[in-house]
């Protein structure tokens, strides 16, 4: 597989792969789309694809979304590739940055999901390991509890507040110096 | 599907982050900078424990962003002294506003490494703090009420084979032969009982590290040092600080060219030793008077030296010790100024392209500011304070400290002048206002409705084309550093500059209106009084 010729590799990027939900619906997608999880990668270089990759953690739901991403994600690099070589330099730069743009305003949209959605999402990416993904929706995690008071985080993930009132007090005497 | 309806109503009552497996919980905190950690640990006791555990914490130091941290040590001022102050600018040079609490008025800086910083006083402590969490540890110096002892003569280094902390000290000579040299480095482990000496293979020079500094790089120390006699040879020596040993290392011939014109520095650029040399200004040896070069250490054990770059008209001073980061270099002009420049060129001829401005930090002095690269990060000093060395700190700490009461007031006294300006801004743009209610309350006495509905339109008119207050909040009232607070207190004049411009808008508004009211409604005979 690997000394594969580029004749090949252009007839591997054609190929389709099939992935089937938890709840045993189909996607049909391209391997350049499937790739991008290196799960299914792995699987596509042990030649185990054949009759479709069963996902039995992912719901159809979910891997609709994936796909989307991934979809999007794979035209972006597919663009960047065949841009350095047709473009001069400048104009490489320039396509470059409409593309990353495009790309962001893409990622923004596609995570104005509710919040079980989002943690779904984390998980998928995780077990497909699809590192822009993952990435992706961790740090909007990360991003939502920015700014807020513990109270408000509590709130926000009903998360009980099991700190004795002398433990709080002992983290806010240590952390009384804090620098942003 | 009953028992599935359960399964997700008892999801939702559950945590939805508490749930994931622990390497995501970690990916999900890692993307979050200290402060908001600090915060994150009152939640609950697993979100305690996630982020103090000590691994999380190695995991969080490793992709900390690297800052930029400016230090301006106290220097005397007018008839006063103007207390230290630091600025930092995160990775993308946004510039924080704000004053850093545990650096004291006092403090000087002699190193910083893993999110700690190494600060020295002219009392007989030392004290490591955690810039962003505050926690701090004073130890006792290895010699009290030394003298000449100088703040660059202490330096601070982790080794990340051993995992310890070290705070070196140059232990200087006096007697009248040796001046101005050392034979002896004071080691202290952070968590040991007592300073160690460790003595040098040679004489090494104080004043080269006064003027240089020292750089950490992977557990080693590397500073300069100057043969004193009439050669003024110019070598590094490192001491690693897992095996505490030293090594000599040969400067480039060619960087060495006219040395006794030229100034030597070490650096850090990309995890290297690096050299910087130039010419200077023979009475203001910081000053640069030529191109500057920076040589890399390519190769430590063959003593292999490369060119990086050699810049052309370059600015006055390059703060110490780190100055070059990523691809742009910071430097000094003598007017006050911090600029970046990005650096471009081909076979190390370098041009300074895209300056930027980065601040204005009168009234300090530019000789006096170091720079350094340091992270903010979650390190604990907590296990280090049982050793006997360490000092228990005052009752009181930070800003709350005598020493800091001078600089509180005056801090006091420009919050004040802010309210009162925001106040007083507040009260002139609603007087013309408050006169047009009244007149229009007034206005009901006049029988003649034509009069009032013209009287009401020409008051309108006037409160229609009065600005708006510009400033609707008052100020945050958060600490700013001390070159901030100059700024600010230059705004200040600006916004009281602007309250006199208001007060005389208000006034011809008043003056209008009180004009309307005579032609329309005084000066017609028998209008009045129906």
């Amino acid at each position: 597989m690997a000394s594969a010729g580029s004749g090949d590799e252009k007839a591997a990027a054609a190929a389709m792969i099939t992935l089937i939900s938890s709840d045993n619906e189909k996607f049909e997608v391209t391997e350049a789309t499937a790739t991008l999880s290196q799960t299914i990668r792995h699987m596509i270089e042990d030649g185990c694809t054949d009759g479709g990759v069963p996902l039995p953690n992912v719901t159809s739901k979910i891997l609709a979304r994936v796909i989307e991403y991934c979809k999007k994600h794979a035209t972006a690099a597919a663009g960047e590739e065949g841009s350095s070589s047709s473009f001069s330099d400048a104009a490489f730069l320039e396509v470059d940055r409409a593309f990353l743009e495009e790309l962001e305003e893409f990622d923004d949209a596609f995570l104005e999901v509710d919040r079980a959605t989002l943690f779904d999402l984390i998980l998928a990416a995780n077990y497909l390991d699809i590192k822009g993904l993952l990435n992706l929706t961790c740090q909007k995690v990360a991003d939502s509890v920015k700014g807020k008071t513990p109270e408000q985080i509590r709130e926000m993930y009903n998360i009980v507040n099991d700190l004795t009132p002398e433990e709080e007090a002992e983290i806010r005497r240590e952390t009384q110096w804090a620098f942003e | 599907m009953a028992s599935k309806e359960i399964t997700s109503s008892k999801q939702t009552e559950e945590c939805i982050i508490n749930c994931l497996p622990r390497d995501l919980i970690e990916r999900i905190f890692l993307g979050l900078p200290v402060s908001t950690l600090l915060t994150c640990i009152g939640v609950c006791k697993q979100w305690y424990n996630f982020i103090r555990d000590p691994q999380f914490v190695t995991s969080h130091l490793r992709q900390a962003p690297r800052c930029t941290l400016l230090f301006f040590h106290q220097e005397p001022f007018s008839s006063d002294n103007l207390p230290t102050d630091a600025i930092i600018f995160d990775e993308a040079w946004s510039q924080s506003t704000w004053a850093v609490p545990v650096i004291g008025p006092d403090d000087f800086l002699c190193g910083t490494c893993n999110g700690l910083l190494c600060l020295y006083t002219e009392t007989s402590r030392i004290k490591i703090a955690n810039l962003a969490t505050g926690e701090c540890l004073h130890l006792a110096k290895p010699v009290k009420k030394l003298r000449d002892d100088h703040f660059s003569f202490y330096s601070f280094g982790f080794h990340p084979g051993t995992k310890e902390y070290k705070v070196t000290h140059f232990l200087g000579e006096h007697q009248s032969y040796s001046q101005g040299t050392f034979h002896v480095i004071q080691v202290y482990t952070l968590g040991s009982e007592k300073w160690k000496d460790i003595r040098t293979p040679e004489a090494l020079s104080l004043s080269s590290v006064k003027n240089s500094g020292v750089i950490h790089i992977d557990g080693t120390m590397y500073w300069l040092t100057d043969d004193t006699g009439a050669s003024w040879n110019h070598a590094v020596i490192s001491f690693d600080l897992s095996e505490e040993t030293f090594a000599r290392i040969q400067l480039p011939a060619t960087a060495l060219v006219g040395s006794d014109s030229h100034g030597h520095w070490i650096t850090e650029i990309d995890r290297k030793v690096c050299i910087a040399t130039a010419e200077v200004n023979r009475d203001l040896p910081k000053v640069l008077a030529g191109e500057l070069q920076i040589w890399t250490l390519d190769n430590r054990v063959e003593q292999r030296w490369s060119q990086k770059w050699n810049i052309q008209h370059s600015m006055n001073c390059i703060p110490g010790p780190h100055f070059v980061h990523k691809d742009k270099i910071v430097m000094l002009s003598h007017d006050c100024n911090l600029y970046s420049h990005v650096l471009i060129g081909m076979n190390c001829e370098t041009k300074l392209s895209n300056m930027v401005a980065l601040l204005d930090f009168r009234p300090y002095k530019p000789e006096n500011m170091q720079s350094y690269i340091c992270v903010k990060s979650l390190v604990r000093l907590h296990t280090y304070k049982k050793a006997g060395i360490v000092c228990k700190p005052k009752q009181c700490e930070g800003w709350k400290l005598k020493k800091w009461e001078e600089w509180e007031d005056m801090r006091r006294n420009i919050e004040d002048a802010w309210n009162n300006v925001h106040e007083m801004e507040q009260e002139t743009s609603s007087q013309p206002h408050r006169l047009g209610g009244i007149i229009k309350e007034l206005l009901q006495n006049v029988a003649d409705e034509i009069i009032r509905e013209r009287v009401i339109l020409e008051i309108n008119h006037i409160l229609e084309h009065l600005p708006d207050c510009p400033y609707q909040h008052p100020r945050s009232l958060r600490r700013l550093s001390l070159v901030e607070q100059m700024r600010d207190l230059e705004k200040l004049k600006a916004r009281l500059n602007g309250v006199m411009d208001m007060i005389k808008v208000s006034g011809k508004a008043v003056a209008d209106m009180c004009g309307a009211v005579k032609t329309y409604v005084l000066d017609r005979p028998g209008v009045h009084g129906a």
